[in-house]
């Protein structure tokens, strides 16, 4: 199957147009095939996108719509998605007041003649700098010596430390998104992990392991707390996390404790 | 109106067939969890679309019939396979008493969650704002990049936003969906918490 055919057989099946016969075969694949169920997870956060966006077309939205009013969890994600998009709409003004100072002054120039024509691709042309700027960065980082990383250098904005929160699942078997992280020019990542059930006793150690290698761990960490949430830090330096996939574990530090361990599956982006 | 899933005649699981079961799914414990869950997943997106509520509780029906199978000696070679078979089982079993409870009760009405629990709009940007902060200020320019247009203009956008980048539109999706299903279900957590809270 082309990949064209692919993604509108995928479309069709979540729009329930797909005759019953192929929906049964569809299903069964989806259960037995993971690759196959990622793929439809991403088509159908593609529908959401484009019905919160209002790019559907009239038919397909309306189908959608259906959808939406008899599946409760469709209709919280419509509702994140909303609140996502107006949020970032909200953060435009503060990109266009905050260009970065150490563009050239040439540059600034050629970024406010596409500013004149229409916000819009003003701004397109400040990430398309901006980004272009990071790789830059990303390059000489890359030529920099094995082993010890090199010296930090100005970034105009770039965090020296950056956050992640990960929460503990909430049910016996919740659905665990797999979080994704681009360290950027970040020196440290502050790993913020939610102990299981609020859990604030007793010590804790994390591990992060790439495939069979434990690559990073720390032991007798202490829970912090911000109001019903308790969680331990654990600061790992960036240099020991190369963008690639990684397992982070969280359990407690008593041996033979009856506390599972909670575990996330943790990406980090080039 | 009664859960009719937990008040049906339940097979017991127990600690020793779950474990068996994960063992099943793979000899690397870290595996078989990462497996179990994804495959619950799947079973929880099978029933939603089926549009039963309780489509976790029936997810872990499912999986709950798979491990006593396994932990009394039957040989399963493709365990998703045989979890499809025993879905849709249970999707027999919930329609039919979904029809009786009906017939029962004619103001049957779903148990959706009431308007007290949906979050207000300040909450949901609350919970945006604090989750967004805990992503570079690469993946957030990513994300302001990516949402910035509407309508034509949206697709050439994007197109744009993808060659600056460096990589293909196709790419580029990949990587924004990845990362709003994270922003996103950090979201869930928080509202989650806070409706814990009151």
């Amino acid at each position: 199957m082309n990949p064209s055919s692919h993604s509108e057989a995928l479309r069709e099946f979540l729009l329930n147009r797909m005759p019953a016969d192929q929906v049964e075969v569809f299903e069964e694949r989806m259960i037995r095939d993971e690759a196959f169920f990622s793929d439809l997870q991403e088509a159908e956060d593609e529908l959401v996108d484009e019905y919160v966006l209002e790019t559907l077309k009239a038919e397909d939205a309306r189908l959608f719509r259906q959808r939406i009013d008899r599946e409760p969890d469709l209709q919280d994600r419509v509702a994140l998605r909303r609140a996502l998009v107006r949020g970032l709409e909200r953060r435009v003004p503060e990109v266009v007041a905050a260009a970065p100072p150490n563009m050239a002054p040439a540059r600034w120039r050629g970024w406010n003649r596409l500013l004149i024509p229409g916000l819009a691709v003003g701004i397109i042309a400040l990430f398309v700098i901006s980004f272009q700027g990071m790789h830059r960065k990303g390059a000489a980082r890359s030529t920099a010596t094995t082993g010890a990383p090199a010296a930090p250098q100005s970034s105009g904005g770039a965090a020296a430390t950056a956050v992640l929160f990960l929460p503990a699942q909430l049910t016996r078997g919740a659905s665990q998104e797999q979080p994704v992280l681009h360290l950027g020019g970040a020196w440290t990542l502050k790993l913020e992990l939610e102990t299981p059930a609020g859990d604030s006793s007793g010590r804790w150690q994390v591990s992060i392991a790439q495939e069979d290698r434990t690559v990073f761990s720390a032991e007798n960490l202490t829970p912090r707390q911000a109001g019903v949430v308790s969680y331990v830090v654990a600061e790992v330096p960036a240099s020991q996390l190369p963008p690639a996939e990684y397992r982070v574990r969280l359990s407690p530090q008593a041996a033979g404790s009856a506390q599972p361990p909670n575990t996330w599956n943790l990406t980090v982006l080039p | 109106m009664q859960n009719g899933v937990a008040n049906r005649k339940k097979e017991r699981l127990t600690q020793e067939a779950l474990e068996q079961l994960l063992q099943t799914l793979g000899q690397n414990r870290d595996e078989a969890a990462r497996r179990y869950e994804r495959l619950r997943e799947r079973l929880v997106f099978f029933f939603a679309r089926r549009e039963f509520v309780l489509a976790e509780s029936l997810a872990d029906e499912v999986l709950d019939r798979l491990a006593v199978r396994i932990s009394s000696g039957e040989a399963i070679e493709l365990p998703e396979s045989y979890a499809y078979g025993i879905a849709r089982l249970v999707t027999q079993e919930e329609n039919r008493r979904s029809i009786r409870e009906a017939e029962a009760n004619r103001h049957f009405t779903r148990n959706i969650s009431s308007v007290a629990d949906t979050p207000d709009e300040a909450e949901m940007q609350q919970a945006m704002d604090a989750c967004l902060s805990l992503y570079s200020e690469d993946d957030r320019n990513l994300l302001m990049g990516y949402y910035i247009s509407r309508g034509r203009a949206l697709i050439d956008h994007r197109r744009q936003l993808a060659e600056s980048l460096g990589t293909t539109p196709n790419a580029l999706r990949k990587r924004v969906f990845r990362l709003r299903r994270a922003i996103e279900s950090c979201m869930r957590a928080r509202l989650a918490h806070r409706t814990g809270a009151r």
